[in-house]
């Protein structure tokens, strides 16, 4: 019977186990995680951090007894073709899925600096942040607007420092009004943070400055790495039943995604390698924020290339259109837009840009085929 | 439990979700689904977060959560995608003589 054995129980790895029972996979699953538990991540940085009661399991512990899936709370320190080994246990495995996500990026400065992305992470910030402590935030992405948001809500003394306006590429013209709402709310100082900074007025920063790859568990094992382990459109790594989703890995001729979605449809995805069966065309990505009070969303890509057209309907929600095809869309507190888009784009509707402008005509009406 | 009369049939539209409160099921918020195959009541709150269900988006006998966009089998309340993991408690709703009735499940 095929074994398969998963590095990594966040969203990505978690869902492989989760997609591969699905389908009706009869080998042994087994996932190799640190954690008691498989996690989600994204409540970490606002809900969890300010203290309110969320639910991070991915999946009540019912659930690996329910569909026959090991979790062995474990490091995997390496693999070769047929196996995977933890300091003191061995694994038999015929497919090899690699979802060790990635790793803070820090700042070298001389006060302390905390990095943000596991549960421990997160326990450790909210022990120092509260009412009279002065933090800076630096970081141009979307975990630095939202650790703002949490740490001023916490009472604390909020600065962030940004190169740039954040999540440009995400969500497009829409981004510079989270930037004024932000810069409403906190000090904002316009550049990044470097030592030459007045840093004693601060008694912690935080760094939010990106990610690296977890690829040690691939290294010396004969897996192509170059900015995460490489894999196909299939998430195949160049050896033979060795795979990579999420955020450890990229696709050769793309660069690295690492987002929530992506490690889900990812995982999606790679169960279908695994099943050998055909995928469904794919979701367009859909990334979400929750900053400064606004729920900002966006799927597919939403900055127009030449031959596109960007739609605006009202002030909280824009459209990139190809001719009557729909390419992405990004919306504040507008959440039916987002849902409604991804459908369209899914299913290939032909859309009215006058239509998709128009405030009076129901999103909804939007994505029945004409 | 006794059912509640929570309205004529014709102020639930079809594929939308509506909202009766704590005020009307004597507990949790629940949400009343009419669609052309019949009409099914969830517990308003996403197990997911803190949104309402009878906000989200009704099609093919499920409704999405608009924050997160997991969904719900309408009929039976099983979660059918990530980011929930949990299935959305069921209620007992019919139409009677054109009235919508809502019987309330709640634990004891």
């Amino acid at each position: 019977m095929p074994n398969t054995v998963i590095l990594g129980g966040s969203v990505a790895g978690f869902s492989v186990a989760a997609g591969l029972r699905d389908a009706g996979y009869t080998g042994s699953v087994t996932i190799i995680d640190p954690h008691e538990t498989a996690l989600d991540r994204p409540p970490l940085s606002t809900e969890y951090l300010v203290g309110d009661d969320v639910d991070l399991a991915l999946a009540p512990d019912t659930w690996f007894t329910d569909n026959a899936v090991t979790w062995v709370q474990d490091t995997a320190l390496g693999f070769e073709s047929g196996a995977v080994w933890t300091a003191n246990q061995r694994f038999a495995a015929d497919h090899i899925v690699i979802a060790t996500g990635a790793t803070p990026r820090t700042l070298d400065l001389p006060e302390p600096v905390y990095t943000f992305r596991t549960l421990a992470d997160a326990d450790a910030l909210r022990d120092v942040l509260g009412p009279g402590v002065s933090v800076a935030i630096a970081g141009g992405g979307l975990l630095a607007p939202e650790l703002a948001t949490s740490a001023k809500q916490l009472g604390a003394q909020v600065t962030v420092y940004t190169p740039q306006v954040p999540a440009t590429e995400i969500f497009g013209e829409l981004a510079e009004q989270l930037y004024a709402t932000m810069s409403d709310q906190v000090e904002v100082v316009p550049r990044r943070l470097t030592v030459d900074e007045e840093l004693d007025r601060f008694d912690l920063v935080i760094a939010a400055v990106g990610v690296e790859p977890a690829v040690q568990v691939a290294e010396n094992t004969g897996v192509t790495i170059d900015d995460g382990v490489v894999v196909d459109e299939h998430y195949r790594t160049n050896l033979a039943g060795v795979y990579a989703i999420g955020d450890v890995c990229r696709i050769h001729d793309q660069p690295r995604q690492d987002h929530w979605d992506h490690g889900r449809a990812s995982a999606a995805r790679v169960v279908h390698t695994i099943m050998g069966t055909e995928p469904d065309a794919p979701l367009p990505q859909w990334v979400w924020s929750d900053q400064f009070g606004h729920d900002a969303q966006a799927v597919g890509r939403v900055i127009p290339q030449a031959h596109e057209h960007l739609v605006h309907r009202g002030d909280n929600a824009i459209f990139v259109v190809d001719g009557d095809q729909l390419i992405g869309a990004a919306a504040l507190d507008e959440r039916m837009i987002i849902r409604a888009a991804t459908r369209i784009i899914s299913r290939g509707i032909a859309v009215d840009p006058e239509q998709l402008a128009d405030t009076d005509i129901s999103i909804r009406q939007l994505t029945r085929k004409r | 439990m006794t059912s509640i009369d929570i309205g004529a049939e014709n102020e639930f539209p079809i594929e939308e979700g509506v909202y009766v409160g704590h005020d009307v099921t004597g507990g949790e918020p629940i949400a009343v689904f009419r669609t052309d195959e019949g009409i099914y009541a969830l517990n308003d709150r996403c197990t997911h977060g803190n949104y309402s269900l009878s906000e989200g988006w009704v099609e093919d006998g499920t409704v999405e959560c608009p924050k997160h966009a997991s969904s719900f089998c309408l009929a039976n309340g099983k979660v059918l995608n990530l980011p929930a993991t949990v299935d959305a408690p069921t209620h007992d709703v019919d139409v009677v003589d054109g009235r919508v009735l809502l019987t309330p499940k709640f634990d004891a």
